[in-house]
């Protein structure tokens, strides 16, 4: 017999060690030298998954339908196979989006929608309600067991005056301890290292005892395994607890593995242990083996202890549930049976620990600071420190979680197995897995079809599951159950619609399941998807994409200062807090923020990620919505932002018309580059002939004029001679100098041009007339054509007569001798007037036709002959004719030489008349 | 991603072959009555191929040259980098 005051006193001591523990791994923590920063611990603190129903109701189930009890640790076993799949992805997600909770999750996932949030935290409050009645009634049972056995057993009284005590107070010493440790304020990234290092410790002393318990039944009571298995194999009854199957069918077993699968990553604790608290990412290569492993060790000595309890028991008189704490005490062994409590104790103490702090974290961030901020409660422009208050809310939801589950405890749990009341609580977690797992892998699922499908699937659970268990207990009448509500048959909560041949866990989640996959996807196919859904669907299914480059989503645009969002921040966290985020930032970037410098979208998807640490993502975005002056950026560009390829397709469209253009302009930049270059050598030729042209002239008439004035006696005749060279020199230097000006003002635009009407027949008369002298020299024949009534043309009369003497005196030079014949004929053509002038020379190659108009342009043949003119003559006319607006050309002509010819327009008043 | 294709590959076929084994009718072959070595024929079975599960979990999960899992920096309990462009 133990006394009352030793079993209160070493549970209270435990639940201080606990206290120091976690107090301790805080301390360190804030020293930097972090316990749960370390893979060993991480693995432990994740079998907070094994509760009272591992300590406890494995061995009740395996007493009562043999291995039945496997499936809750094969499924996770399967989930971690596939690590790499789930648990490396939703862990980066979370990181990534500062996720703290399944709630949030999901909100966050499904464009960040609030009332989607405060569906999960109900959802996850009511499921997770029978699970912590379940360690309630776990640790009030066990202790009115140790106190009173045997006098109380078989019919244990769980509502005994003492036990209801008993197992308020201890609900209340649990939530003081969720409260201390998971609330001591308020942390952006929601790592409580204190509560995971308290938890990992639980881990321990629940397997030891556990163990401790199997070795004394396997070898204390009984001779090792082969002779515990061999008694029960000869016990006809007993035979069908070494087996599976039995007369169930494997329709219970699969359900199990199924929905345990699903318990594993969407038990809110689970959740939070795994992927908030989770430090390092790389802590999950051990932790994917060890932890199934620790469930397989702890599993060894279920079924011998079922088995020797019901050879102890085989009248029936002991509850098979607390087989774990009844053998030992039977066989007086008070301390062991001790021991065995304190591990019953703190397996059911983790659990609620972490239920409590994961759910309050819910509650409060996506269930009550979204209807305060809705109802204007809270008002983010106005001052005040907001973190007391979300403290507070915390706290509260604790405390209240807990009585909940207490309320639970009293009104429905006393005619359950432990298992049966967990089984319900998995059932309700089971509901978010297609919510999570198709979240990560399929960007098209839609946030209607989330809510839609949670909403009926939670329905589904609730009808089949909870309100019958409340009818059970005498809370709802029982025809309820048998006949269903207003005795309608087809509405029976355990075979709806005549659904019947199922057990009432596979029929629960066979109707949940098909409502919430079902609208799931139906609605996620039929709906259209917003642009921030289809933002954070991206950000979700290619995390690993988004994580490897760059990260984040930089979709905020407006303006706000630095100082507003370090002030809006400062109020949800604390200001020492959200000074210290900030510094860190602006260290990590480098830079220096100045309080009233506009945020960049960098700083803004920051601040949001810190206000989604403490008080949830949609509601941190509303509260960053609220402060950013103007416009959450429109449609269009978001949508411009998520089609990466089109844009790049775009960007490489106009990439390459850009290059098209740039190729483009080259080749013309060439052309006009071998245009410059042909240019200079002109000019250069240009320079060195005009030069030459003036030094001849110039060395003649020095040269005559020296003679003349060194010798005075130079006969009257040679004198004669000299002057005139000097005088013919003289002219022709005027005349070039003359050529040079004018060519210099046509081509710089400046030559006075006095345009007049003019008729072609007398200029070219009055011209040859002029000539007539020349080729009388020359002894040239000249035939003229001038037909009758030519039009007039508007020019300026001398330069068309220059033109004419030009090209007449270029003939007369190239004509053939002796006998030199140069034809001018006139004729009417389609471009206008068209004047051509041929001689019987030996004409112009036709490679030199183009250039020949070119300044001193000379023939290859002839440059070492001495130039018979200025070489500026054919320049000149070109300039002139196109002044004119007309073209000049050479060609063939009929007399064998060449034909110069050049068109220019008839005068507009002919046209007229 | 840095991690090599075949190692996906490796875990979703074990991931079967646990499915396979847990299930019905594989599991149903090992599902009798009977005692081997002193030991339940299932008991032996489940556990068996649990252990076998959890061996080859941590084959894989080590981390070999070569593989390395996408790192992100400062996954610590700092700050992330979430907001550096």
């Amino acid at each position: 017999m133990v006394t009352t005051w030793l079993v209160v006193g070493v549970s209270f001591a435990y639940l201080g060690l606990l206290f120091a523990i976690a107090f301790y791994g805080d301390k360190r923590a804030e020293m930097g030298g972090s316990l749960a920063a370390n893979p060993y611990i991480y693995t432990l603190s994740i079998a907070v998954f094994c509760t009272s129903w591992t300590f406890y109701g494995s061995v009740g189930l395996a007493a009562q339908s043999g291995l039945d009890f496997l499936p809750i640790y094969l499924g996770p076993t399967l989930v971690f196979i596939l690590w790499s799949f789930i648990w490396i992805k939703i862990i980066r997600i979370c990181k990534v989006n500062r996720i703290t909770s399944i709630a949030d999750f999901i909100s966050a996932r499904y464009g960040k929608s609030t009332a989607l949030g405060g569906l999960v935290a109900i959802i996850a409050v009511l499921g997770t309600m029978p699970y912590i009645s379940l360690q309630l009634k776990s640790i009030a049972t066990s202790f009115t067991l140790l106190l009173n056995y045997p006098s109380v057993a078989p019919g244990l009284e769980a509502g005994g005056p003492f036990a209801f005590d008993t197992t308020l107070v201890v609900a209340l010493a649990l939530a003081v301890f969720a409260i201390l440790f998971g609330t001591r304020h308020i942390d952006p990234s929601e790592h409580h290292d204190g509560m995971v290092a308290a938890i990992a410790f639980e881990s321990v002393v629940k397997l030891c005892a556990f163990l401790a318990v199997g070795l004394f039944v396997t070898y204390g009571i009984h001779n090792g395994f082969t002779d515990l298995f061999e008694k029960a194999a000869a016990i006809p009854e007993l035979s069908q607890n070494l087996v599976v199957g039995g007369e169930g069918g494997y329709g219970r077993w699969i359900t199990m593995i199924l929905l345990s699968m699903a318990a594993i990553i969407c038990l809110p604790r689970q959740f939070h242990i795994t992927v908030v608290e989770n430090v390092d990412e790389s802590h999950m290569r051990k932790a994917v083996w060890l932890f199934p492993l620790y469930l397989l060790v702890i599993n060894i000595f279920v079924l011998p202890i079922a088995l020797s309890g019901k050879m102890l028991f085989s009248g029936g008189q002991a509850d098979a549930d607390m087989f774990v704490l009844t053998l030992p005490i039977v066989h007086d062994q008070m301390a062991l049976a001790l021991f065995a409590f304190i591990g019953g104790l703190s397996a059911a103490t983790s659990m609620v620990i972490v239920a409590a702090i994961a759910l309050s974290t819910m509650v409060c961030n996506n269930l009550v600071m979204p209807l305060l901020i809705h109802r204007g409660r809270v008002h983010v422009r106005e001052g005040g420190d907001v973190s007391r208050l979300l403290l507070i809310i915390r706290r509260t939801s604790i405390l209240l979680i807990m009585l909940l589950g207490y309320g639970y405890f009293r009104i429905a749990s006393e005619s359950y197995s432990l298992v049966t009341i967990g089984l319900v609580s998995f059932a309700a977690a089971a509901q978010f897995a297609p919510a999570i797992i198709g979240g990560i892998f399929w960007t098209g699922a839609a946030r209607r079809g989330a809510m839609v499908g949670l909403a009926l699937g939670f329905l589904a659970w609730c009808y089949t599951l909870l309100l019958p268990s409340f009818a059970q207990s005498g809370w709802l009448p029982i025809s309820f159950i048998e006949q269903g509500p207003w005795e309608i048959g087809l509405l029976k909560p355990y075979a709806l619609f005549g659904l019947e041949g199922f057990d009432q866990l596979s029929h629960a989640l066979f109707w949940s399941m098909l409502l919430n996959i079902g609208s799931y996807v139906i609605i996620s196919l039929l709906t259209h998807q917003s642009p921030l859904e289809r933002i954070q669907g991206t950000l979700f299914v290619d995390v690993f994409k988004h994580t490897e480059g760059r990260t984040g989503s930089h979709y905020w645009e407006g303006t706000v200062t630095v100082a507003d969002l370090e002030e809006l921040v400062s109020r949800f966290v604390g200001s020492a807090r959200a000074q210290k985020a900030f510094e860190e930032f602006a260290r990590r970037n480098d830079t220096v923020f100045k309080r009233g410098q506009v945020a960049d979208s960098g700083l803004m998807n920051y601040a949001e990620k810190l206000l989604a640490g403490a008080i949830g993502s949609a509601t941190a975005r509303v509260m960053i919505g609220s402060i950013v002056k103007g416009e959450i950026v429109g449609i269009d560009e978001v949508y411009r932002i998520i089609d990466e390829t089109s844009q790049a397709i775009e960007y490489s469209k106009k990439l390459e018309q850009k290059s098209i253009e740039l190729e483009d302009t080259t080749r013309q930049l060439q052309r006009a580059n071998d245009r410059l270059k042909e240019l200079d050598a002109l000019k250069d030729d240009f320079l060195s002939t005009i030069s030459h042209e003036l030094r001849t002239p110039l060395t003649s008439i020095r040269a005559f004029s020296e003679i003349l004035s060194d010798n005075p006696n130079v006969p009257d005749e040679e004198r004669h001679h000299f002057l005139s060279v000097i005088a013919k020199d003289s002219e022709r230097l005027t005349r070039l100098i003359d050529q040079i000006l004018d060519l210099a003002k046509m081509e710089a635009g400046r030559m006075q041009w006095t345009v007049e009407d003019v008729d072609p027949a007398i200029v070219v008369r009055d011209t040859m007339t002029l000539m007539d002298g020349l080729l009388q020299d020359k002894n040239v024949d000249l035939i003229l054509d001038l037909p009758e009534n030519l039009p007039m043309v508007r020019v300026d009369r001398d330069k068309f007569m220059q033109v004419l003497i030009n090209l007449v005196s270029n003939a007369v030079k190239f004509c053939g001798q002796p006998e030199g014949r140069i034809a001018v004929t006139l004729a009417v053509v389609e471009t206008g007037l068209q004047v051509t002038v041929q001689d019987n020379g030996k004409g112009v190659p036709a490679a030199n036709r183009d250039r020949i108009f070119d300044k001193f342009h000379r023939s290859p043949g002839e440059s070492n002959k001495a130039p018979h003119g200025t070489g500026l003559g054919l320049a000149i006319c070109r300039q002139i004719i196109t002044f004119f607006g007309g073209r000049i050309w050479v060609e063939e002509g009929d007399l064998g030489g060449a034909a110069f010819s050049f068109s220019i327009p008839v005068s507009r008043n002919e046209m007229a008349a | 991603m840095k991690r090599t294709g075949r190692k996906k590959e490796w875990s979703i076929t074990l991931f079967c072959f646990g499915l396979l084994a847990f299930f019905p009718p594989i599991l149903e072959l090992f599902d009798r009555p009977l005692l081997v070595g002193g030991f339940p024929l299932s008991y032996l079975f489940l556990f068996g191929v649990w252990a076998i599960i959890i061996l080859a979990v941590a084959i894989s999960a080590k981390k070999r040259r070569g593989m390395v899992i996408p790192d992100q920096d400062g996954v610590t309990a700092g700050p992330d980098r979430s907001g550096e462009s």
